[in-house]
């Protein structure tokens, strides 16, 4: 048994992870009196929410006629049907209240003369049920994402939350009846062991796009909070669901907004073709985000990809000229030129379908609890664990999210389980005792990997795995090239038995840390792949090529998959939720989606 | 060692773009940098992430004087 010093702190909630949802989360519990703790890898203003910049979704009507109803319509319909219509009904209708708040603490939204919020159009965002445009997506300038996390942050810090910052959670710690009842943790920069107990356990972790060669994520979405809960045992939902982006820079992944094809930008293949016109005769360049990646995948697999290796496609702004690059897409010129160094008055940009959003998550409900499906039971709830923003699946993007859905989910569910745990946790209620036991296992996984001395380094299993996910869990999906990456994945999860940790360090061991992340990846990403194998239909982001429609009869239904140690994956199924929350809203009944 | 595996750490941020463009940096320039210019390097990390991005970008310029010189060093690298 590996001895170590734990040092223990008690609080009434832990939040892991400060991105917008973990902030949120942690503005409410604390403003609600709960003793809340929040412990984070990187700065809380560092976190990947950053990088989402288009703005917040919610039907405040402020341009225009709107109605929270049509923002839940074109959510469910957005979802491709998988996403459960009262957690949508939630969402959409606490969205306007949720947004209101977020000004009230201080987020400088965009205005309008008349000195309301300013509110922009977006993809798949209608008014009366697909008939008209709506302008719903609040924005503070091109900052909203930094704007809500640095405003919740100040809030957290003045409501008396603490935070312990870059503190790696290494694994969640159930009592002997199954709740949830800490998370143990490496100070990183101390290299000291804490065991945070509380009697509410909140992930909010964020993705896990870095389990691909191709993603617009940071370094640091690594998928923690799903690594967490897998290797507890538990289920992860429609991990088979991964949004891809159309135009990520190749080789860079840096993202090139879908508003140049607005402008007028378009896809080339190897022989020059604007091949988006065989695919899409009507909408071309600008059909949905799934009809472009596909395209473009098969483009490259068919041999009409450009470059040296026929890998990837170019996409053209050279045509718009200076001005308008300059003037409507800025920033854009930047990107192509230090990420592709080209010069896109002159050259098109080297582009490819970029991992960009993970719909799969923890599963919870739309008070945040985690659940699981125990015997006939679909959603039983895990006492004391709540799943948030992307590390969560409530599902409310079902088989694929909107464009600036993502910020809203993060605050109307942050807030959520701030106010579920105001309902369900005393303020300062006693801990139960809990025998030493309770962390042995925890200490021995991380024991094991910190003194792990194989032979291969973390970096090269990472850079397998991503070009294993990237080449059969990507865009283009069929049975033989799924079985053969599921065989593939399965060989990379065993290899990390034999991974090498050069540095047997506690302090600033960054080897240890990218090795402990690796892992997490491992898990998401051979749930994903395995998920993606079994789902025997085409919904939303998930299009298999044998499986090209979608099937209700046997598949709207959630899939439930758990990863044993060894990489082996179990599946079960729970029914999407096809009612509403209240009878404000009628069930949007399953059409063709067609946009 | 553990002073460059912190700032190595610091060097992420929240976009992908930024984790490369510093992490360039720190690969590239940290190693011959003086004293001066890494303690710059560790304070510049403690700057806003789309600060930062218009600096680079060339939308901006730093109040700082001592990170003008680590920001040129990536934009003239990145043909920015």
């Amino acid at each position: 048994m590996a001895s170590y010093t734990i040092q223990e702190h008690q609080v009434d909630v832990i939040v892991v992870g400060a991105g917008g949802a973990g902030l949120r989360a942690t503005v409410g519990l604390a403003a609600t009196g709960l003793e809340t703790a929040c412990i984070t890898k990187v700065f809380p203003t560092r976190s990947h929410t950053v990088a989402a910049q288009g703005g917040i979704s919610a039907a405040l009507g402020n341009m225009g006629e709107d109605d929270w109803r049509f923002h839940f319509y074109d959510t469910v319909k957005g979802s491709d049907w998988l996403g459960d219509q009262d957690a949508i009904e939630y969402m959409c209708k606490n969205a306007p209240a949720a947004i209101i708040e977020l000004e009230h603490y201080g987020v400088p939204f965009s205005r309008t003369e008349e000195g309301l919020i300013y509110q922009r159009p977006f993809g798949g965002m209608t008014t009366h049920f697909g008939k008209g445009t709506a302008q719903r997506t609040c924005a503070a300038a091109d900052r909203t994402g930094h704007a809500i996390l640095h405003t919740l942050y100040q809030q957290a810090l003045k409501h008396d939350a603490r935070f312990f910052i870059e503190y790696f959670a290494l694994d969640l710690i159930f009592d002997a009846d199954g709740a949830c009842c800490g998370v143990l943790a490496l100070d990183m920069n101390e290299g000291t062991l804490h065991l945070f107990r509380a009697h509410g356990v909140v992930l909010a972790t964020g993705g896990y796009g870095r389990a691909y060669f191709s993603a617009t994520s940071a370094h640091t979405c690594t998928g923690d909070g799903g690594g967490l809960a897998l290797r507890a045992g538990l289920a992860l939902q429609d991990m088979e669901f991964v949004q891809f982006h159309p135009t990520g820079i190749y080789g860079a992944g840096c993202l090139i907004t879908e508003g140049v094809r607005g402008e007028g930008g378009y896809l080339t293949n190897g022989a020059g073709e604007r091949f988006m016109e065989r695919y899409a005769p009507n909408a071309k360049d600008l059909a949905s985000r799934d009809v472009v990646s596909r395209a473009m995948t098969i483009e490259i697999r068919e041999g009409r990809g450009v470059g040296e290796d026929k890998d990837h496609i170019f996409l053209n702004l050279q045509h718009l000229g200076a001005d308008v690059l300059h003037e409507k897409l800025p920033g854009i010129s930047e990107s192509a030129r230090i990420f592709a160094g080209v010069d896109v008055t002159r050259q098109p940009i080297p582009v490819l379908p970029t991992v960009h959003y993970n719909m799969g998550g923890v599963p919870t409900n739309y008070h945040g609890e985690v659940v699981q499906k125990v015997g006939e039971e679909a959603e039983k709830v895990v006492p004391g664990l709540f799943a948030i923003g992307e590390a969560g699946c409530v599902s409310v993007h079902g088989a694929n999210r909107l464009g600036s859905n993502s910020l809203l989910d993060l605050v109307v569910f942050g807030r959520a389980v701030a106010q579920r745990c105001a309902e369900t946790i005393r303020p300062r209620q006693p801990h139960r005792d809990l025998p030493s036991s309770a962390t042995d296992a925890a200490l021995d996984h991380f024991d094991r990997i910190r003194h792990a001395n194989g032979s291969l380094p973390t970096a090269e299993i990472r850079l397998t795995m991503q070009r294993t996910m990237q080449a059969d869990a990507a865009v283009f999906r069929t049975e033989k090239t799924l079985q053969e990456g599921c065989l593939k994945m399965d060989q990379v999860f065993a290899s990390f038995a034999d991974v090498r940790v050069s540095d047997r360090s506690l302090v600033w061991n960054s080897d240890l840390i990218e090795t402990l992340e690796l892992q997490n990846l491992l898990y998401n990403a051979v749930a994903t792949i395995n998920s993606a194998e079994q789902r025997h239909e085409s919904r939303g982001a998930h299009a298999r090529e044998d499986y090209p429609e979608r099937d209700d009869q046997n598949w709207m239904k959630h899939t439930y998959v758990k990863v044993d140690p060894n990489g082996r994956c179990a599946f079960d199924y729970r029914p999407v939720h096809m009612h509403t929350m209240t009878s404000d809203v009628d069930v949007v009944p399953p059409q063709k989606r067609v946009y | 060692m553990s002073e460059l595996a912190r700032l190595r750490w610091r060097a992420r941020r929240g976009t992908r773009e930024l984790d490369r463009l510093l992490g360039w940096w720190l690969d590239e320039r940290h190693p011959a940098a003086d004293e001066a210019t890494r303690s710059a390097f560790a304070a510049l990390l403690d700057c806003p992430d789309p600060d930062l991005w218009d600096w680079l970008t060339g939308h901006a310029e730093p109040e700082e004087p001592r990170f003008a010189a680590i920001i040129d060093e990536i934009r003239a690298a990145h043909r920015v």
